[in-house]
């Protein structure tokens, strides 16, 4: 019965369709693991065991009586604790929001991934107000990464990433504001889905940067990627672009790729370099190509994320900014100081620069860059050493990821090996609303076996063995 | 960019906060002029990029 608990979203979902296991079995086997293997990793921060089963038995009984319980039936899954789930504290990864009431309603994707019959068992953790890449939270602990539990798993969707890396869920939801989605599916080694800006709900999902906020996924493979999507969007009347992403339509080698160059070069270590060219030498014709200006893409999705954090925490920061992390607390100080001119000016480049990057969609169906510049750094790592600088690790987490987000971009973070053994991601950029093509490259690339989730090795994090913390939480 | 020492840096954070009421804790000096410091030259970046006359501002984000 262990085994059901590890396997992807479609076996599981068959499985419990055809009633070859009961919906209450899978969700139990899955919260029994959990409990042996997150003492380590501390992915959750609340495990839903009554409301889970609940839920479960509903499934169960309607496909006792013959009626259909949806396409993800019987499906555990999580969610970042920055959504809402009815009866439960809306925390984003804070003290601050302990003391808010329960939340009414679930969000919106919530809902609707229940209704195709999924199952939530719980919340994950994630860094205070998603502000952050790494997940070292001094409320909630450090998510460690399952493939080296030294390592950070990502963030701010770490407990979301290194939940599914573990294969604890299947389907995890995180929220992509500058990359918070793309970097812990790299440094974990599995897939992550951030979508247009606007295409998934955010009711219900505690904000972050409303300007950039997005909701994301996670799965460890491109179809469960595309199924949760699917169940999440809204109607769609172009029917047959559900269909193209799971239905593998889309060939390597009939796509225009761009490899992007220039700033998406820089940085980069040799290993993340060479998975990014891996990627695109699986497509015919790939042509190196530059976004102009990426550089100044990201500095003003700094700005404009600074800014508008900094001011949605205002009051909180005058009255009891004690009780932020410490790390937040001075970056939303900051941000609520920056001159308002840079902000227009910033939201005023964001429009140029969407619209340069538009005109190279003219010339191709997907853009590749790597979605990190190293693999997982080790927790409390403080900068990464390259080509003779030394960088601040944790703000340049976000190095490749910001500049697409900034204009809102639909994109898959997809799982590449590296020769060091821990995982890196390369994103697989498509122009807006064109998910299906993203998440077509991404199932093309995964029958060819190029892009695939690194598979977790329990004894990765046995206990015995000494778990390095540098500084750490 | 304008080059300013320490106490010149401090003395318009604080000034900056105390327009938006904020009382900035000597505690807190240090770190958030650390982040200023990094959020300025970003700042500086795109302030200094000439903008074709076409570009307009963004609309209002959906809630």
């Amino acid at each position: 019965m262990n085994e059901i608990a590890t396997q992807d979203a479609a076996t599981i979902a068959r499985a419990v369709r055809q009633g070859q296991v009961k919906a209450v079995d899978v969700v139990r086997a899955t919260l029994a693991r959990i409990r042996v293997i997150d003492v380590r990793l501390k992915c959750f921060t609340r495990l839903l065991d009554d409301e889970a089963e609940s839920d479960a038995r509903v499934v169960d009984a309607m496909i006792a009586r013959g009626e259909d319980p949806g396409e993800l039936a019987g499906v555990p899954f999580g969610v970042k604790n920055l959504f809402d789930v009815a009866g439960v504290t809306t925390l984003a990864g804070s003290k601050i929001l302990r003391d808010r009431k329960v939340a009414q309603h679930d969000a919106t994707v919530i809902q609707r991934l229940r209704a195709a019959g999924a199952i939530l068992v719980g919340t994950l953790n994630m860094d205070e107000f998603a502000y952050g890449f790494s997940t070292e939270n001094e409320h909630y602990g450090v998510t460690r990464n399952p493939h080296d539990p030294e390592r950070i798993a990502g963030g701010s969707s770490g407990g979301s990433a290194a939940a599914v890396a573990a294969r604890l869920l299947p389907i995890t939801l995180g929220s992509d504001t500058n990359g918070s989605v793309r970097v812990p599916a790299a440094l974990c080694g599995i897939y992550g889905l951030k979508p247009t800006y606007d295409r998934l709900s955010r009711d219900g999902l505690f904000p972050f940067v409303n300007s950039f906020d997005h909701v994301g996924l996670f799965a460890s493979t491109p179809q469960d990627l595309a199924c949760a999507y699917e169940m999440m969007r809204d109607p769609d009347p172009a029917a047959e672009r559900r269909a193209d992403a799971r239905s593998g339509r889309f060939a390597t080698d009939g796509l225009r790729v761009g490899l992007l160059g220039g700033w998406f070069e820089q940085h980069a270590g040799e290993g993340v370099l060479d998975a990014v060219r891996k990627v695109a030498n699986a497509f015919d014709g790939a042509e190196r190509v530059e976004l102009p200006h990426a550089d100044l893409a990201r500095s003003a999705a700094f700005c404009i994320t600074a800014a508008e954090s900094g001011s949605l925490h205002l009051e909180n920061l005058r009255c009891r900014p004690e009780d932020f992390d410490h790390a937040t607390r001075a970056r939303f100080l900051a941000g609520a100081l920056l001159p308002a001119e840079v902000v227009i000016k910033a939201q005023r480049f964001r429009s140029w620069f969407r619209g340069q990057v538009d005109a190279i969609f003219d010339r191709y169906d997907i853009l590749l860059a790597p979605a990190t510049l190293c693999s997982a750094p080790r927790i409390g790592q403080q900068s990464v050493y390259h080509d003779g600088a030394i960088l601040p690790v944790r703000a340049n987490l976000g190095l490749y990821t910001q500049p697409i987000s900034f204009i809102g971009l639909p994109v898959v973070s997809a799982p590449v090996a590296s020769d060091g053994g821990m995982p890196l991601g390369v994103q697989i950029i498509a122009r807006q609303w064109r998910e299906d093509i993203a998440l077509g490259a991404a199932a093309a690339l995964a029958r060819k076996g190029v892009v695939a989730a690194k598979a977790f090795d329990a004894n990765m994090i046995s206990t015995d063995k000494p778990v390095f913390v540098e500084g750490g939480a | 960019m304008i080059a300013l020492d320490e106490a010149e840096k401090g003395a318009f954070v604080r000034l900056a906060a105390k327009a938006i009421d904020l009382d900035l804790r000597q505690e807190f000096l240090f770190p958030v002029l650390q982040n200023f410091d990094i959020l300025a030259t970003h700042a500086h970046a795109v302030m200094a990029f000439t903008i074709p006359d076409d570009a307009r501002p963004e609309p209002e984000p959906k809630s």
